[in-house]
């Protein structure tokens, strides 16, 4: 069940991906009951400046575990970053 | 119930965009006339929008700019060019900066599976007879 809580999960959690400049398109991202799920490419857009490194990725689950909403981030075949 | 209006130039993709969704209990507007989205928009109740990027008259770009004038209504965008979609581009640049950190603007690329496209919808407006998300 999808509720209140999850769509403000949600929403925080694109606004984290926009800040660091992440192709929404290729990334999958799940809010349930807390639980933040990433898959999909991590990749920033189209000759976009930015690059995902190991250290972006960190920056970005590191944001997310900070939301108050969250309780774990779980990314299970996320690749792209380097 | 939810409701959808999804504007695109291809017949085939609004409808295999409304038989999909419908047959998981949202209801749908479909059009490929931009501005006929735009008056659907301040008619009905809509509680998402989705746009394709490419159209003849009036690009998704330009057309999330005009909504965003008058409506803060969750966007979805659906498009088989990722490249257009770069920073490089000033309209799309401006879009990012000042659309998507509302954090109710997604994107989806074709083709999509059914799956990916369920997730999109949901993660920005809920199932269908869930609670309405308070707008921004």
């Amino acid at each position: 069940m999808i509720t209140d809580n999850n769509l403000n999960q949600s929403r925080a959690v694109r606004r984290i991906l926009v800040k660091h400049n992440i192709d929404l398109g290729r990334l999958r991202m799940r809010c349930d009951n807390g639980k933040v799920k990433l898959s999909g490419a991590l990749t920033c857009l189209y000759q976009s400046s930015k690059t995902v490194t190991q250290q972006t990725a960190t920056e970005i689950i590191t944001e997310i575990k900070k939301l108050p909403e969250t309780t774990a981030v779980y990314t299970a075949d996320l690749s792209g970053w380097h | 119930m939810k409701t959808i209006l999804a504007i695109d130039d291809e017949p085939m993709m609004l409808h295999c965009l409304q038989t999909t969704l419908e047959k998981e209990g949202y209801r749908l507007h479909i059009t490929s006339d931009p501005d006929e989205g735009i008056s659907l928009l301040q008619k009905e109740d809509i509680d998402l929008i989705m746009l394709d990027v490419k159209m003849p008259e009036k690009n998704g770009f330009e057309l999330y700019a005009e909504i965003r004038k008058f409506s803060q209504t969750p966007v979805l965008f659906v498009t088989a060019y990722p490249k257009a979609l770069t920073p490089s581009s000033p309209i799309f640049k401006e879009i990012w900066e000042k659309g998507f950190s509302d954090g109710v603007t997604d994107i989806i690329y074709k083709p999509f599976t059914i799956d990916a496209l369920q997730e999109k919808v949901s993660q920005l407006i809920g199932l269908p007879d869930g609670p309405t998300p308070e707008k921004q």
